[in-house]
């Protein structure tokens, strides 16, 4: 269904800021935290994984870098840059409110 | 082993071309390494962990391409970026309007990146119809409405002579007429004289024939200009005795004296008579634009009749009213002088009066200035047509929208921020596709020029200025703004919780809109209808004007034209005519040449020295005591009948026997025979030119009528030809006819010939005479193709609105279409559902379509030859053609509608 997709899409940019917060992660695991952290229910593909992360990199959001380590194939790596910071605050604002609109508006209730 | 990751994502990934491709194939490489060693980990076998890597990478490997291409470079992407790059740093806050619109800039941008379908066909629609109405401005611009070049342009007048009874307007006016207005000195700040001419330019290499004007001495000071060299003609220049001066214009002393700054002294030869260069008017300033260069009036010299006779109207005016004076003020005082006129010279000013005419409706005739409104309206309707459409297309967009702007308003987005938002996309369609019509306007714009009638007045300055540049930008943002104006209010009238809920498009469809969209595609119809109905009936009256018989055969036949000059070997009638009877002998006996003759006045448009006169039967009485019978006073060599293919109906054509000694004789029209003998016998009888040479002639033959003015002349001119030799003159057309093959090809041959005879004289205004012929309806061809390009573009933007609308319709009912079909509904019953929907709408269109046309028939009539302006068949065709295009535009949505899959009725959506 349409209205589903397009939400995920929206969503996406906010949880691949969040999942590099911290921590600068390369794809791969990038996914496989977004995987697990959901429980499975958001699962990203190589074909709309990596040309997000480009996107996001184009604009500024983070930054890739090639990493190489003894015995390990290089891997590129992303991390958060002030810019990115701020646009994950701002994503997290506008999304509380959606959220909490739509509790209010379609009684979708988050918490219980 | 390890496998080859990188050939497995290469077949999988086809060629981005871009410069960091080896790292994004390095990269899914590793990705899909990581996946296939956490499989082994989790337990999979070698090949199920193979499979399991690389069904991550998806089987369409063009989009995926696609998707990694424009992630990486994509210019509008790149704009919305940089715009947005540091927006959520901004503080949301009322005092920052810039920050505010660069948000809805940026928003725009990406939206309509989301949207290409429609920010495509919005530009596309918006270029067409802004562009369209670029060039076509640009064409009224520069030829009715920018002010002409000289000081005060609009207190130039032309005084003209009209006979109402005669049908005659704008002729030209007596030298007593002349002397009466000068003393009008409350009226005119001056009033000129000024005869066209053409001779001969020696001296500055190859013989050239120039248009020359023979000027009054107030004619620069009505005009108002100052030389750029030298001075203007002076009174002394106009004494009977004065040496022989020229003014040189700016584009003769750049071509034939490449701009030498020591011209003016200079003496050339100018119809073989020394005239010394005086001055070099400015550029451009010259007037008329085809004049080359302008010598001194003498009216000392010329016959005492032609002075003095108030019915001999062979000279041009010019004048320039009195600052105050108005054109109807003028009129008057003319007016009143005419009466007076006609009471003192009741023979000759019966029915005459005189009026003045402002300068460039002087220059631009009435059909042309018509036909130049008329393209302006239509290219006006044709871009209202296109605002419907983007209207409509708006308002579909925004119903698709609502659950967007739905989320919008719950993120607590004002209804105005939101209004704000979809004009400012608006507007910025209006900068991209404004940007589009300049160019495919400056594009149209040299189609306007290079396809423009010849002697088209101010094609020259036909193009891109900074008012066509300001008039395109405000009809962009004005349509735009007004096309999106609607959709915005409607469609930002949304409930926010039904419209999150159900996000289906169907949430907003409210009647108000559909009616609205209706009442827009129906508009569109009409004035398709309209211009429709314009283009069928101006293509009928154009095949009319192509289907003529000119009374000439126009195949094969080259003319050009020679002028004798003064000289002592053409001194007398009887050397001139034995010149032209030499000439003519020569060319005949040229290989390839069928037949050759020369006449003074050219069929179909070619010009040339046109007298009209009065003739009287022999016995009758002369005016006011009785009737008289004018026509055009042709002088003809005696082959020129047989050249041109004219058929003698009876008597006798023309022989060398008739001779400067012999009968006087004439041959006349059909109509001129029929008017002045009625069913009698015109053979024998004998007339003459009443007031003018006074002779009178024997009636040797009688010619089928000929098309002189042009193959779409409204008024049949009655015809007197003159043999040559007895009625000598200096200047004539030659016309010769080719056996076979292209006349074209007998040009170096006549000029070899002329040269032989007499190496000075230049071969002017060479021409084949069906080119001249063509070039008579070119104004005709010229409207009717262009209006007929509009009416298709109207179509074309009708269809894609009844296709818009009606494919629309069938994707909302899909559930309501797939429950018809699922209870029993044949597709021939679905088809006439979608079908019956569309034809209502269209036939609305076409009811209020030709209403709109019968009004407006009666603009076109002054347009259409021989072709009623409610002609049946025009709107029979239009008809046809509005139906067969909506159905068109309904068979796709309606097969779809067919095709609608009965479960879809049980589907929820």
């Amino acid at each position: 269904m349409a209205p589903k997709q397009d939400l995920k899409k929206g969503s996406a940019e906010v949880m691949v800021l969040a999942a590099i917060e911290d921590q600068a992660r390369h794809g791969y695991d990038i996914a496989r935290r977004i995987d697990a952290e959901s429980g499975g229910l958001l699962r990203f593909h190589v074909a709309s994984l990596y040309p997000m992360l480009y996107r996001m990199e184009r604009r500024g959001w983070i930054l890739g870098r090639w990493l190489e380590k003894t015995g390990q194939r290089r891997r590129r790596v992303y991390r958060l840059t002030p810019d990115g910071r701020r646009v994950l605050a701002a994503q997290r604002r506008e999304w509380q409110s959606l959220v909490s609109a739509l509790e209010r508006v379609a009684r979708i209730s988050t918490a219980q | 082993m390890t496998p080859d990751w990188r050939a497995i994502v290469r077949t999988h990934v086809p060629p981005l071309a871009l410069e960091h491709e080896p790292e994004i194939l390095d990269e899914l490489a590793q990705h899909l390494s990581d996946v296939y060693d956490e499989a082994l980990r989790a337990g999979k076998s070698d090949e199920d962990a193979l499979a399991f890597a690389t069904a991550t990478l998806p089987a369409e490997r063009e989009r995926l391409g696609r998707d990694l291409v424009t992630a990486r470079r994509s210019l509008p992407g790149l704009i919305a970026d940089r715009w947005s790059a540091d927006l959520p740093a901004a503080p949301a806050s009322r005092t920052r309007p810039l920050a505010d619109l660069r948000r809805d800039v940026s928003y725009a941008l990406r939206s309509l990146r989301r949207s290409p379908g429609y920010a495509a066909v919005a530009i596309l629609t918006l270029a067409l119809g802004i562009g369209a109405n670029t060039a076509m401005f640009a064409a009224v611009d520069a030829i009715l409405l920018r002010p002409l070049p000289y000081p005060d342009a609009d207190r130039l007048v032309v005084p003209v002579s009209m006979h109402a009874g005669r049908n005659i307007k704008n002729a030209s006016v007596s030298y007593g007429d002349y002397l009466d207005w000068q003393r009008e000195t409350a009226l005119f700040d001056a009033v000129a004289l000024w005869r066209p001419f053409a001779a001969d330019l020696t001296g500055t290499g190859q013989p050239e024939r120039l248009s020359a004007l023979s000027v009054s001495p107030e004619f620069f000071r009505v005009l108002n200009v100052t030389p750029i060299a030298g001075r203007t003609l002076q009174p002394g220049d106009h004494e009977a005795k004065a040496p022989r001066v020229l003014v040189l214009t700016y584009g003769l002393w750049q071509r034939a004296f490449g701009g030498a700054t020591d011209v003016v002294g200079r003496t050339v030869r100018f119809g073989g008579v020394p005239h010394e260069i005086v001055g070099v008017l400015p550029d451009r300033l010259a007037w008329p634009e085809n004049v080359a260069l302008y010598g001194a009036m003498r009216p000392s010299l010329y016959a005492a009749e032609d002075r003095e006779r108030r019915d001999n109207m062979i000279f041009q005016s010019l004048a320039r009213l009195r600052d105050g004076a108005t054109l109807e003020s003028g009129n008057a005082a003319l007016a009143t002088i005419a009466s007076r006129l006609e009471r003192d010279f009741p023979e000759s000013r019966k029915g005459w009066t005189n009026h003045l005419v402002p300068l460039r409706e002087y220059m631009v005739e009435e059909g042309m200035r018509i036909g130049l409104w008329v393209l302006l309206a239509a290219v006006g309707a044709v871009l209202l047509i296109a605002c419907a459409n983007l209207a409509h297309l708006g308002l579909v967009r925004g119903l698709a929208r609502q659950r967007e702007l739905g989320i919008r308003i719950a993120l607590g987005a004002s209804r105005w921020r939101l209004v704000r938002q979809i004009v400012v996309e608006g507007l910025v369609i209006a900068i991209v596709g404004g940007s589009a019509a300049l160019a495919l306007g400056a594009w149209m714009i040299q189609g306007l020029k290079a396809m423009a009638p010849p002697d088209t007045p101010f094609i020259e300055g036909l193009g891109l200025d900074g008012r066509v540049l300001a008039a395109t930008a405000a009809v962009a943002l004005l349509a735009m703004f007004v096309s999106s104006l609607l959709p915005a209010v409607t469609s930002t009238r949304v409930r926010p919780a039904p419209a999150i809920k159900d996000g289906s498009p169907s949430a907003g469809t409210s009647r108000r809109v559909r009616t609205l969209r209706h009442g827009l595609v129906v508009a569109e119809i009409a004035g398709a209808v309209v211009l429709l109905v314009g283009a069928a009936l101006l293509l009928r009256s154009f095949s009319r004007i192509q289907n003529v018989h000119a009374g000439v055969d126009v195949d094969r036949v080259l003319t050009g034209r020679i002028a004798l000059p003064r000289a002592p070997r053409y001194e007398g009638s009887a050397a001139v005519a034995q010149f032209y009877e030499n000439l003519i002998d020569r060319l005949k006996a040229v290989p390839g040449v069928e037949s050759a003759g020369a006449t003074s006045f050219v069929p179909v448009g070619g010009g040339g020295f046109g007298l009209g006169r009065v003739f009287l039967a022999e016995g009758w009485p002369e005016p006011p005591g009785g009737p008289d019978v004018g026509a055009q006073w042709n002088v003809i060599t005696s082959d020129y009948f047989g050249t041109m293919g004219i058929p003698i109906l009876a008597g006798r054509p023309f022989t060398r026997n008739d001779a400067e000694k012999s009968t006087p004789v004439m041959i006349v029209s059909r109509s001129f025979a029929s008017q002045m003998f009625g069913a009698e016998n015109p053979l024998g009888r004998r007339a003459r030119s009443w007031r003018d040479e006074n002779v009178l002639r024997e009636i040797v033959g009688v010619v089928d009528e000929v098309r002189y003015e042009g193959l779409a002349e409204r008024e049949r001119l009655r015809q007197v030809y003159v043999p040559h030799a007895q009625n000598t003159w200096s200047s004539l057309t030659l016309v010769v006819r080719s056996k076979a093959g292209p006349p074209r090809s007998l040009e170096s041959a006549i000029r070899r010939e002329l040269a032989a005879l007499d190496p000075d004289l230049a071969l002017a205004n060479v021409v084949a005479l069906e080119d001249i012929a063509r070039r008579s309806v070119s104004g005709e061809r010229y409207g009717t193709l262009l209006i007929s390009i509009l009416a298709l573009t109207a179509l074309a933007l009708g269809a894609v609105g009844i296709y818009g609308l009606i494919s629309h319709a069938v994707s909302m009912r899909r559930q309501e279409l797939g429950l018809r079909s699922a209870l029993g509904a044949s597709p021939g019953h679905l088809y006439r559902l979608v079908f019956g929907q569309g034809l209502w709408l269209t036939a609305i269109g076409l009811a209020l379509g030709l209403a709109g046309a019968l009004a407006t028939g009666r603009v076109l009539d002054q347009l259409l030859y021989e072709t009623e302006p409610y002609d049946p068949a025009a709107y029979a065709v239009t008809i046809l053609a509005i139906l067969a295009t909506a159905a068109l535009a309904c068979l796709a949505p309606a097969r779809r509608a067919a095709r609608v899959d009965p479960l879809t009725a049980l589907r929820v959506t």
